[in-house]
């Protein structure tokens, strides 16, 4: 973009010129010969991967891949009786340290941006045969949490679909694999992964390795875990409110509406506490008014009546509804997330609220 | 579709190629040709959603004007000639202007008139800046009589081929065309496959291993800049300087390494810009063809030999002003161009009374430079930038321990990065020294496997955004 001389690239191969002339393979000896020691590179180097990545796998699920994630261990230390469970809203609007006390006991936050119903009611399972203390499960839900996003997450070959798959694989019951769809990549990818060792992401993995290596894994290091995690700042202008209603509910009527898939998946979820005999709290954390609004109300609607059928279904769950509550601006992060100062405020609030709730049960 | 993928790799690549390569050995060229085409088109539909109809659409028009402009050339109907190219450069600009600034225009229109306007759903269509400008200067350079004789299914090639179509190279058509109108049996041979391998894995090395987790961390850091210390601003800036290096040259390592597998040459676009010693020579190292583009189309345009040093100097400006735009839709690039345009313009002014600073501290002052813009260009904003530029100067934060937005690993990373940058041959040297040996194959297979092995999480290329 300067002006225009020729770029003194001395190195440089200018296109035009034919690869066949250029290339330097071609120039170090008779052309027959040169294309017959290319093929016979090619064959080299394809051999090499082939048996090479062979070894590196068998050694990958021997000794890190099989004992790191056969069989995931979350038992947690302190006698954990309250769990906190959700995508981002959880997340950002769940301080356990405020959380924690008399009311909750030991609170602990597993809720993790983006996560699918499916891949929460994993999570949730293999954290509930760990740990038999727990009493209570409190999961933020919302009309935007049970969206066809989650579909999209799942089926949509997109890098979303990828962390979900390869991040969650090993918690995944028969059941929720049986619900993967063989025809996405990812799902071949993290089953080569952890039934065959196959070292993919082996650089994001590293730490986990070293870890293992040293005695020094705790439940908290795997990827899928999660926890309370508040982003700063605050966006809350009407710009930013359309921007994420456009982001995930797209135009009314086009493709947004409520996941079956996250349905079924609450729906397990529930079912599976209720058995346990354990505690749960549905929250509706709250959302600025430029985002509520925006919500289309038959969105509004089928999620009122998905609530309303739970708790026919399972009397014990408790539902916290705090949508609407009117919170300042500047405890937002986006219109549909609460900030680092939001979370902490609101937990306080939620505790109130849930004090009162166990309270009048008791 | 992203080439450092299993979907690419696996099934993709493989399919083209065998398809490809029959129809060569078979000596059916314009089966081969058709097959690259439609490959090329299917490769672009995946990415590109809604928008392939109106990119098919807008591929065909161009062609259709440019026949056109060549046929009033031949004519000598000038004054109907330079209709016709305005209304294929306002047709191509419009399409781009569109999808690329409608939301930028409202935005400004809000702010300037307090307005309420809605902003529209638009999807940036994948690739839409880098076809543009070859679209518009194949309707240049018909209007200038120098594409009468390039056929449709060439034409269609040179603008979709897809190991260049969405990130560059840009190609020109002369780099192109000649190639596909000589191809024939003998284009692709073993050695420009065994070469194309190697730059494919060295580009697939840049991407995944060194980039990938670069731009993780450094967006980390400038997701939170009100929060950053003057270490993680630091790292949060070097290290965004380093993953767009090492995306888009390993993107050029990996469309170049593509062609080759086909028997198509491409431009180099990268030639070490970490080690230029001022702004003009960092710009003819970087983005080579980006450069030449706006060098031979914008430049050219505005300043003529012997123009004189005042418009010498507005056409570098009014360059780097084009090429700010082109970047993104937002101040900060706008301004980042500027920025840009005054360093190269310095660099001109002190080359022309012969100043020269001592070797270190002028690539240490440009090497810094080079860090700053970076900070402008991917900053979301004028007030995030000023609190990376802050927090980097900042004395108070100083401190070695108790970072948030410093990854563990990121250090180590970054020193890497450095060496590799500083010290080792770049890609262009590489090509030159391979030879199909032992030593090259151990090479190609261990980064081919180390690809592999980290591919479940690839990110999107840096400059798909623009």
């Amino acid at each position: 973009m300067s002006p225009p001389s020729q770029p003194h690239n001395r190195d440089a191969h200018q296109a035009g010129s034919t690869p066949a002339a250029s290339d330097s393979c071609a120039a170090s000896g008779e052309p027959g010969t040169s294309q017959r020691s290319a093929r016979a590179w090619l064959l080299r180097v394809a051999t090499l991967v082939l048996v090479a990545g062979l070894i590196v796998s068998a050694l990958a699920k021997a000794t890190l891949i099989g004992p790191l994630f056969g069989d995931v261990d979350l038992e947690l230390e302190g006698g954990v009786q309250t769990l906190l469970v959700g995508a981002s809203h959880a997340a950002c609007a769940f301080n356990p340290e405020v959380l924690s006390g008399d009311a909750l006991g030991q609170v602990v936050s597993v809720a993790r941006q983006a996560e699918l119903m499916l891949s929460t009611d994993a999570k949730l399972e293999a954290l509930l045969d760990d740990n038999p203390g727990v009493r209570r499960v409190i999961l933020a839900v919302s009309p935007i949490h049970m969206a066809t996003w989650q579909d999209e997450h799942l089926f949509g070959r997109s890098p979303h679909s990828r962390a979900q798959i390869m991040d969650y694989y090993p918690l995944y019951g028969e059941h929720t694999r049986a619900l993967l769809p063989l025809s996405n990549p990812d799902v071949l990818l993290a089953a080569l992964k952890y039934d065959f060792g196959v070292p993919f992401n082996y650089t994001d993995d590293t730490g986990l390795y070293v870890r293992h290596l040293l005695g020094q894994m705790q439940p908290q290091h795997y990827r899928f875990w999660g926890g309370y995690t508040p982003p700063g700042g605050t966006h809350v202008a009407q710009r930013w409110a359309d921007f994420v209603i456009k982001k995930y509910f797209y135009e009314d009527g086009e493709v947004g509406g409520v996941s079956e898939l996250a349905i079924q998946s609450l729906e397990r979820l529930a079912q599976r506490v209720h058995e346990r005999g354990i505690q749960l709290v549905l929250v509706d954390t709250p959302a600025h008014e430029r985002f509520r609004v925006a919500i289309p109300e038959r969105h509004k609607l089928a999620y009122a009546a998905l609530l309303k059928d739970l708790v026919e279904r399972f009397p014990t769950i408790r539902i916290v509804n705090h949508a609407d509550m009117a919170l300042p601006d500047e405890w937002f992060y986006d219109p549909d997330h609460l900030n680092r100062g939001g979370g902490e405020a609101y937990s306080a609030i939620l505790l109130e609220t849930l004090t009162e709730l166990l309270a009048e049960e008791s | 579709m992203i080439f450092s993928t299993f979907s690419f790799l696996l099934l993709f690549l493989p399919a083209v190629f065998l398809a490809y390569t029959l129809a060569l050995r078979s000596e059916r060229v314009r089966t081969a040709k058709s097959v690259l085409v439609v490959a090329s088109l299917f490769f672009y539909w995946v990415g590109s959603g809604a928008f392939f109809g109106w990119f098919v659409a807008s591929v065909l028009f161009n062609y259709v004007l440019g026949r056109r402009l060549s046929l009033l050339r031949e004519r000598g109907a000038a004054r109907a000639a330079r209709l016709v190219l305005t209304l294929g450069i306002v047709g191509n600009v419009t399409l781009l202007g569109y999808y690329k600034y409608a939301n930028f225009t409202i935005f400004n229109l809000n702010m300037m008139f307090d307005l309420e306007m809605t902003y529209l759903y638009i999807v940036l269509p994948i690739g839409i800046s880098f076809f543009t400008f070859q679209l518009i200067a194949y309707l240049v350079d018909s209007y200038r009589g120098l594409t009468s004789h390039y056929g449709l299914l060439d034409y269609l090639l040179f603008i979709t081929f897809f190991p260049q179509l969405v990130v560059g190279p840009i190609v020109h058509h002369n780099d192109v065309v000649p190639q596909y109108q000589e191809m024939g049996r003998k284009t692709q041979r073993s050695s420009s496959i065994a070469l194309g391998l190697f730059l494919f894995s060295v580009g697939c090395a840049k991407k995944l291993l060194l980039a990938d987790p670069l731009t993780r961390w450094a967006q980390e850091g400038f997701d939170h800049t009100e929060l950053l210390s003057m270490v993680e601003a630091w790292a949060a800036s070097v290290s965004y300087t380093l993953s767009y290096y090492f995306d888009l040259s390993g993107y050029a390592d990996m469309a170049i390494g593509l062609g080759l597998l086909f028997g198509i040459s491409l431009p180099i676009n990268f030639n070490s810009p970490y080690k230029a010693r001022n702004f003009a020579d960092y710009w003819q190292r970087w983005h080579i063809t980006l450069s030449r583009f706006l060098g031979d189309y914008v430049f050219r345009s505005i300043y003529k030999k012997g123009g004189g040093s005042a418009l010498f100097y507005v056409a570098i400006m009014g360059t780097f002003l084009v090429s700010g735009f082109w970047h993104g839709a937002g101040w900060t690039f706008v301004v980042w161009g500027v920025v840009n345009g005054v360093f190269v313009a310095m660099s001109h002014a002190m080359q022309r009374r012969e100043w020269a600073l001592p070797l270190p501290l002028a690539w240490g002052l440009t090497f810094l430079g080079v860090v700053g813009v970076r900070v402008l260009f991917v900053s979301s904003s004028f007030g995030d930038a000023s609190d990376v530029f802050v927090a980097a100067f900042d004395w108070s934060s100083f401190s070695l321990s108790g970072h948030t937005y410093l990854a563990i690993k990121q250090p180590a990373y970054m020193l890497a990065g450095l060496a590799i940058v500083f010290l080792l041959p770049n890609s262009n040297r590489l090509r030159e020294r391979f030879r199909p040996d032992w030593r090259h194959a151990l090479v190609t297979a261990g980064l081919m496997l180390a690809c592999l092995f980290d591919m479940s999480r690839p990110m999107d290329f840096l400059y798909f955004q623009f």
